[in-house]
């Protein structure tokens, strides 16, 4: 493996120390695999001149430069947008669930990479943490200071209390007049219907929206063998369970949950895409960057 | 709710035990913390539910299990209303142990029925056993609970008919210390509360815990059937077999004597009683008649000994050519009887008869008084005394034993008689009819008597009297004072008088009960001897010397006709249904039953999933 793409393993990147790093890692071992860049040719500041390719647009095509050296150059430009991201991490207790990484480290590194992919973009990216309510927000910036502080509050994030999505994507909706990208990494355990709703809100007030649905394969397969008592990471309640009995009915239940997501966001235009704690990075990252050039 | 084994109460706190069995299961259980038991939850909603009802369900029965076994085990008990229970009492326990309670079992019941009640009251009470067929002794009263209960295991059956009256009269009296209480337990026959003191009821509660008694038949008598016609080489027992029950009765009756058998079919009707007989041989005197099959066995077996009177020795003193002719065989009769005929009683020698007769006799000598007194202490001998017009001083005096001479009575008209005692061996040929009513008297002599009188004239005035081997008539027997001598039961009457007075076997019946006459030593069935003041106290043949004694049941005892509930409330006895009242109180079994239906359940649940 590819010493940069090794990042891209949340396994690996767990044992890294500081969330930054870990955040760069991501971004350049994701980058380093890609073929083109997406990133450049839209902005309005120049970057540098390079020959033309078969297969560029002829509209690209530096036409002073070609009357001067009589050669087909082709002028990039730094990018610069003025694209508003918000990424709502989900710090309910549920987020905290994981054996070898907890679904909400995998939210921080994921939370951690796409800022840091927006901030190098120049891109405006805010944070808000939430549980049953909104716990921290930081508002959109492009500025380094922000995004230092955006780490650091993904860095603080710890699991706990119950998740209550929809209300929080009220509240938000509230907050955030100008329209923009809302990335949200949420297990979204929550009532699935309200939960669509108030993402269809946000929809209404024309903002696009990426769900990263980040789920853990135990919660998927429940694969536990023997009786116990299962207790609820969230309100604490307690319920003994013998899983082999009920092991189907939970996962079909599980299945149709999922379903009921990726059913109901994909006729309200979300994004939707679902994240094992054991899936690369660069599946998320990727689904973030469709999202982002359809929106440039 | 009193407790017979209370300490067994303790047990009932092992209930902790299940509920720590679950604690621990639940401690043993490993917990999984799980993000969201949503899933769980709404996969399983009404199973988890349910599971969750199941678990408790199946704690709370495990709970009960033990409680209801503790429950059952410490034999709890329902207050009787009709008891003293669970308080201080001095309580006289009437144990019926008469024979009739040898019915179906009926004894056991009755001592356990006794236990149950005696353990029933508060530990401090006392008791008091009075058995209704046992003498009472000082060392058996008002003991305490325990020593009760070895009294009642050691209680046997009598072979009597039992007496309430009787053994609470016997009962030695000692204050109680607490309130009195009587319990009789048993069939409650009517002989049992015969004479019963109404005086026990108005000064202390008197229950009466009832054994339902069963059918019986039973032998009432054994007869000869007619002891004047004696026949040379057999004779004829007459056996009457009593139905006391409400059922017809359809059996054996069988006489065995000596390696003699013999059998007969009986069919009886309910509440009466039917005849057979059985000829014998005569020099078979002694054996005994049992009745096959009968639930009640003590009444079925009758020992007799029939001796008898192959040849009668009369005197007749006077001249009356009636009972001449009555006594004297015809053509068509045989009787056993020699009349020697004399006008005076100086005249013969009394050893030589068995009966004197002194018909009309108006008076006797002082040497005739002693004589005659010393020919009735034969027992083989007997006097019939028929008074005339005239009777002296002595003969006044000699008969003031029997009964009380007043005056002649001469009726205008006449006087018939109106009652006879039909049961009595004189009479029972005659069966229930009026066979004497049509007997006219124009004159007779007025006695007083206070026993042993047979037959009486319409106004009261005793007939004929017979007590041991003197018989009295207080008519004359000849034409001028009465038709009696025209009619056909004279000849009857007269010759069974004549026999009953002198017949050994009729003196010869002996009871349990009864005391020993005058034998020296009796050896009784068990190989005990029994002494002159002893009492025969169960039947069977006795030895005594070189003469067999035949000792029945009374056959009374046999009627196992019960004392109704309008008789029991006139005497104030308060009838207690074990199987409603008392059995019914006792909570064990339902217990039991609680703690197997617990039981039942939590394999059920164990097994549901």
């Amino acid at each position: 493996m590819n010493t940069s793409k090794k990042y891209l393993n949340p396994e690996v990147l767990a044992r890294l120390s500081r969330l930054d790093i870990k955040a760069r890692l991501v971004v350049e071992g994701f980058l380093s695999g890609l073929h083109t860049s997406p990133f450049k040719g839209f902005s309005q500041e120049f970057a540098d001149y390079r020959q033309y390719m078969p297969g560029d647009e002829l509209k690209r095509i530096d036409w002073k430069v070609f009357g001067r050296s009589d050669r087909f150059y082709i002028k990039e430009y730094q990018e610069e947008t003025n694209l508003r991201a918000y990424i709502l991490l989900d710090k309910s207790g549920s987020m905290g669930y994981g054996k070898r990484i907890s679904k909400l480290e995998y939210a921080k590194y994921l939370g951690a990479s796409l800022a840091y992919m927006l901030f190098k973009q120049k891109d405006n990216v805010g944070i808000a943490t939430f549980d049953t309510q909104i716990r921290e927000i930081i508002p959109p910036s492009a500025r380094r200071t922000n995004f230092m502080k955006i780490l650091r509050t993904i860095a603080d994030a710890s699991p706990g209390g119950e998740t209550k999505v929809n209300e929080v994507l009220y509240q938000l909706a509230q907050k955030i007049k100008r329209r923009g990208l809302v990335i949200m990494l949420s297990d979204m355990f929550d009532e699935p219907a309200d939960v669509v709703k108030s993402l269809r809100s946000f929809r209404y007030r024309k903002h696009e929206i990426l769900v990263f649905q980040i789920i853990d394969n135990d919660e998927r397969k429940f694969p536990f063998s023997e009786s116990a008592i299962f207790t609820d990471l969230e309100d604490g309640s307690e319920l003994i369970v013998s899983p082999g009995q009920i092991r189907d009915r939970y996962c079909v239940r599980f299945e149709r949950f999922l379903a009921y997501y990726r059913q109901h966001l994909l006729e309200s235009h979300i994004d939707h895409t679902v994240l094992y704690t054991d899936t690369p990075y660069d599946r998320a990252l990727f689904s973030y960057l469709q999202k982002r050039s359809r929106l440039l | 709710m009193t407790f017979l084994h209370p300490w067994f109460l303790l047990g009932m706190t092992l209930t902790v035990v299940p509920v720590l069995i679950h604690l621990w299961y639940k401690r043993r259980l490993k917990r999984i913390p799980f993000s969201t038991l949503q899933f769980l939850k709404k996969t399983e909603a009404r199973r988890f539910g349910w599971l969750k009802l199941r678990e408790w369900l199946i704690l709370m029965l495990r709970c009960l299990l033990i409680l209801f076994l503790f429950l059952s085990l410490s034999r709890p008990q329902l207050r009787s209303r009709f008891f003293r229970i669970g308080e201080l009492a001095s309580v006289f326990l009437i144990i019926d142990n008469s024979y009739s309670m040898s019915y179906n079992g009926n004894f056991q019941k009755m001592i356990n029925m006794a236990e149950l009640i005696v353990s029933m009251y508060s530990q401090n009470s006392e008791f008091c056993i009075v058995p209704v067929c046992d003498e009472q002794n000082e060392e058996s009263f008002w003991m305490t609970r325990k020593s009760v209960m070895v009294v009642l295991k050691n209680i046997r059956l009598g072979y009597c008919a039992g007496n309430i009256s009787h053994a609470l009269a016997n009962a030695p009296s000692i204050e109680p210390k607490y309130q009195v209480e009587h319990i009789y337990i048993g069939d409650g026959q009517s002989i049992n509360f015969k004479d019963f003191p109404i005086e026990v009821t108005t000064q202390s509660n008197f229950y009466w815990v009832r054994i339902p008694a069963g059918s019986n038949v039973g032998i009432a008598s054994v007869t000869l059937k007619d002891p004047v016609a004696v026949a040379v080489n057999e004779y004829d027992l007459r056996t009457t077999i009593a139905n006391y029950s409400s059922r017809s009765w359809s059996g054996k009756v069988g006489i065995t004597s000596a390696g003699y058998y013999v059998e007969k079919k009986c069919d009886v009707q309910p509440a009466a009683e039917c005849e057979i007989d059985f000829v014998l041989p005569s020099e078979l005197i002694l054996g005994k008649v049992e009745i096959f099959d009968d639930s009640l066995l003590v009444d079925n077996v009758y020992y007799f000994s029939k001796s008898l009177p192959r040849s009668i020795s009369l005197s007749l003193v006077g001249n009356n050519p009636y009972i001449i002719n009555a006594l004297t065989s015809g053509h068509d009769s045989v009787v056993p009887f020699n009349i020697y005929q004399t006008s005076k009683l100086s005249n013969i020698d009394l050893r030589k008869y068995n009966i004197v007769i002194l018909d009309g006799v108006q008076a006797i000598s002082e040497a005739d008084k002693i004589r005659l007194l010393n020919h009735l202490s034969d027992p083989g001998s007997g006097l019939v005394v028929i008074l005339g017009d005239e009777i002296d001083d002595n003969l006044r005096d000699f008969l003031s034993k029997w009964c009380r001479i007043e005056d002649i009575i001469v009726p205008k008209g006449y006087v018939t008689i109106d009652w006879i005692a039909h049961e009595h061996p004189i009479f029972s040929v005659f069966g229930l009819s009026n066979s004497l009513s049509d007997v006219q008297y124009s004159r007779y002599v007025k006695v007083e008597a206070e026993q042993g009188v047979l037959a009486r004239f319409a106004g009261g005035a005793p007939f004929i009297i017979v007590r041991d081997n003197m018989c009295l008539v207080t008519g004359s027997l000849n034409a001028q004072s009465t038709n009696f001598v025209f009619k056909s039961t004279f000849v009857p009457t007269l010759l069974r008088l004549m026999v009953n007075i002198v017949s050994e076997s009729d003196r010869e019946e002996f009871y349990v009960g009864d005391r020993i006459p005058r034998y020296g030593l009796v050896k009784s069935p068990s190989g005990a001897y029994l002494g002159a003041d002893d009492i025969f106290s169960m039947p069977g043949f006795h030895l005594a010397d070189k003469e067999t004694i035949c000792v029945n049941v009374k056959p009374q005892e046999g009627d196992l006709s019960i004392l109704g509930q309008e008789r029991a409330d006139i005497l104030n006895v308060q009838q207690i249904d074990p199987e409603h009242h008392l059995v019914g109180s006792d909570l064990t079994n339902f217990f039991l039953l609680l703690a197997l239906v617990a039981l039942a359940f939590e394999l059920a649940l164990l097994l549901i999933h």
